[in-house]
């Protein structure tokens, strides 16, 4: 018996000291396993822009955000191979659309060598909306549209791939992050200049729903400038009125939607839109967001290289030690326990 | 048997006719994920569940990818759960009441729901729940060790039953009890702790940063969203204290979640511990019957998940079976009650995450919240002390 309890002892005293170098190399990795780059570039839609990776291992993660509202005409990666993309997926949902992330848009890379890299991007113009395919995929284009003295951003979305149900659509944000109160509206125009859509709808996010307000049909011609005003009186595409009164409204958009039936084999399947200003109103204030669009503008980056965890000889050694002391000490005290046993257990004994 | 033989058959008729409209296979977004991607779970992607609550449905998504493989291998874990709580009941009650009790939990809507439609680690974490009260009650140390450490594997509540069980047990049993526990996970968890430590502690580590879902404590904070509402997968493929360098805190994700006030999240984990530990303490007191120790341990966890910030159907599963062994010492008439009163607010809880309701999800959680609380406060009261 004394024999065991030494021996338990000692095993105590054996896996804490292995507990506590492992837990030590551990933790000396982890407070030095993200580094974060910040800084800014002047983009000018006619030049790439150059964004360096240093220093990577392989299996690291490389994560790019960048304030920029529209998704770059192209990313590319230097020497080729080194970074894989991942999928920016959301949960319970294909397209890569999340509440908190929806302004700026984000790519994802796995090291697939150790080194440096250089990430290439071919930027768009900037607008005062985020734009994201949240049906479906497209391809799109902003452009600056200018007809009389009036601006407009110009949209021009081309389907690269339908979703299951034979729609995309692309939405158009910008944030609201208020309180909706009785006299909120929303007015503007748009335009349709070519193609075809399904429809443009005038979305109002809150933190709960969605509510969809149709402001083009499908059977809009060409050329034909819609004016809009959805307000608390508007009957939104469930039928609900007003429901959104009193919600946290956390973004307005303008959702424009291709549909596949529309179009034939040999008929690319494209829209471009022109949006003109759009004015919220929402507790006895007003704003504009101005259909403006950029061609130079600054833009700020956020650079996150994630180190991934290797193994190594001694960290394999640590864990290997760790569990046969684990092993080795569960067997000692069931044995004990045996042998200290009195044939009844506690319970039973207390009846 | 024949009951549940034609159990079985009524639960399968009615996937047939229902599982074209609701797939399990939709909750299993991540192994599409992981599978798309080549990714390895644990060492390059951390899941929302420990190993052995995930790594099943990863087979059966990869050797079959069809729901009628996930409902079942829900039926096998269902058959034994009920089969362990009938043994269970029978040991500390009459066989009657033991056989009105098992059927009321097969008929309890979110367990059938699961079963059929819903692939998380709760149902088979009820297989080591239920084997640890089994343990316990025997004074088992050994198993009570293994079963709680299993749960632990399965989803982490699961090892929460160790605190009682350590409560009950005495002297070298406490000591077999806990290195048995450590000696299962750590050995169940060797090959992610060698190849990723790091990752394999983030599945763990991200759930105590979570925000609340579908409790009081998130009505009262005016949070009113489903778990899981919109958030990237990506993220999983780094640890959590990377992820939470790139993810602002928001009130509008559980996952990242900034409270609107944070003092609620003090509030209920400390009810939640006080009265945990007050009924683990009173259940290594009580020396009038395996019965009463049995209701202690029960009501410790119903506590647990009582004052929890986190709620949703799936939870009510093990707080409907600890539930029903609390309530043992009441009338049978009015433990059925209580029984079918919970079964009627969790059947229309899971209802509210659909649409089409009148009552909406704002008034539809409150309702649910309000009457479960009520419910409960019925419980307390019938409860004999």
């Amino acid at each position: 018996m004394k024999k065991l309890k030494l021996l338990a002892i000692l095993l105590v005293i054996a896996m804490t000291l292995t507990s506590a170098v492992l837990g030590l190399n551990l933790l000396s990795f982890m407070t030095s396993d993200t580094e974060i780059i910040v800084s800014q570039r002047i983009v000018d839609i006619n030049s790439p822009v150059v964004i360096k990776v240093p220093r990577i291992n392989k299996y690291d993660r490389v994560y790019l955000i960048l304030n920029a509202t529209t998704i770059p005409y192209s990313i590319t990666v230097n020497p080729k191979g080194v970074l894989i993309p991942l999928p920016l997926d959301v949960e319970g949902v294909e397209y890569d659309y999340a509440y908190p992330i929806l302004m700026t848009r984000h790519f994802f890379f796995i090291a697939n060598a150790s080194g440096s890299a250089q990430i290439i991007l071919n930027m768009q113009p900037k607008t005062p909306y985020a734009i994201k395919d949240v049906e479906g995929k497209t391809h799109v284009k902003v452009f600056e549209y200018v007809e009389g003295a009036k601006e407009y951003i110009g949209i021009d979305t081309e389907a690269v791939k339908f979703a299951e149900n034979g729609y995309t659509q692309t939405v158009l944000v910008t944030p609201l992050n208020e309180v909706i109160q009785p006299d909120f509206q929303v007015s503007g125009e748009v335009k349709l200049l070519q193609g075809k859509v399904s429809y443009i709808n005038l979305i109002i996010m809150t933190d709960t729903d969605w509510y969809a307000f149709n402001i083009v049909p499908s059977t809009v011609q060409p050329n034909i400038t819609i004016s809009f005003n959805v307000n608390a009186g508007s009957r939104e595409l469930l039928g609900r009125t007003g429901e959104f009164l009193n919600k946290r409204g956390l973004f307005i958009a303008l959702g424009i939607g291709l549909y596949s039936g529309q179009f034939n084999v040999s008929e690319a399947a494209r829209a471009v839109v022109a949006v003109g200003d759009l004015t919220i109103t929402n507790g006895g204030r007003s704003r504009v967001i101005r259909a403006r669009v950029f061609n130079v503008y600054e833009m700020t980056y956020h650079l996150y290289i994630f180190r991934k965890f290797q193994p190594t000889f001694q960290h394999f050694l640590l864990v290997s030690a760790l569990a046969l002391e684990v092993l080795a000490f569960n067997y000692v005290t069931i044995k004990f326990w045996k042998r200290v046993k009195r044939g009844d257990g506690y319970i039973a004994q207390a009846f | 048997m024949l009951a549940l033989i034609i159990y079985n058959i009524m639960l399968i008729i009615a996937f047939l006719t229902l599982h074209s409209k609701h797939s399990p296979l939709v909750w299993l977004f991540d192994d599409k994920y992981v599978m798309n991607t080549g990714l390895t779970y644990y060492v390059d992607f951390r899941p929302g569940y420990p190993p052995l609550g995930k790594l099943p449905y990863t087979l059966l998504y990869r050797l079959f990818n069809n729901a009628e493989s996930i409902m079942l291998f829900h039926l096998i874990v269902l058959n034994i759960i009920l089969i362990l709580l009938y043994k269970l009941l029978k040991g500390i009650t009459t066989s009657r009441r033991a056989f009105i009790i098992t059927c009321i939990v097969a008929a309890h809507y979110p367990m059938i729901w699961v079963t059929m439609f819903n692939p998380h680690a709760d149902l088979l974490a009820l297989i080591w729940l239920t084997l640890s009260l089994y343990f316990i009650i025997s004074s088992n140390p050994v198993g009570a060790g293994f079963s709680c450490g299993l749960g632990l594997l399965t989803k982490i509540y699961g090892a929460l039953l160790l605190v009682p069980a350590f409560m009950l047990f005495k002297g070298w049993e406490r000591v077999v009890l806990v290195s048995t526990f450590l000696t299962v996970v750590f050995l169940a968890s060797l090959p992610f702790i060698a190849l990723d430590p790091i990752m394999y502690l983030s599945v763990y580590v991200q759930h105590f940063f979570r925000g609340p879902s579908e409790s009081i404590f998130a009505l009262l904070d005016g949070y009113f969203l489903h778990t899981g509402f919109l958030h990237p997968t990506y993220e999983a493929t780094i640890y959590f204290h990377q992820f939470l360098y790139i993810y602002t805190p928001s009130n509008i994700d559980h996952f990242r979640y900034s409270w609107s006030y944070p003092q609620l999240r003090y509030i209920s984990s400390g009810l939640q511990m006080f009265f945990f530990l007050l009924f683990s303490i009173m259940s290594s007191r009580t020396h009038h019957s395996t019965q009463t120790a049995l209701k202690m341990v029960s009501l410790a966890m119903i506590s647990y998940f009582t004052f929890s910030a986190f709620w949703n159907p799936i939870v009510s599963i093990p707080f409907f079976i600890f539930l029903a062994l609390a309530t043992l010492d009441i009338k049978l008439s009015y433990q059925v009650l209580i029984l079918v009163g919970f079964t009627i607010v969790d059947t229309l809880h899971i209802r509210i995450w659909f649409p089409g309701l009148p009552l909406g999800i704002h008034l539809g959680l409150l309702t649910v919240v309000v009457a479960r609380a009520i419910l409960i406060s019925i419980l307390l009261s019938v409860v004999k002390a």
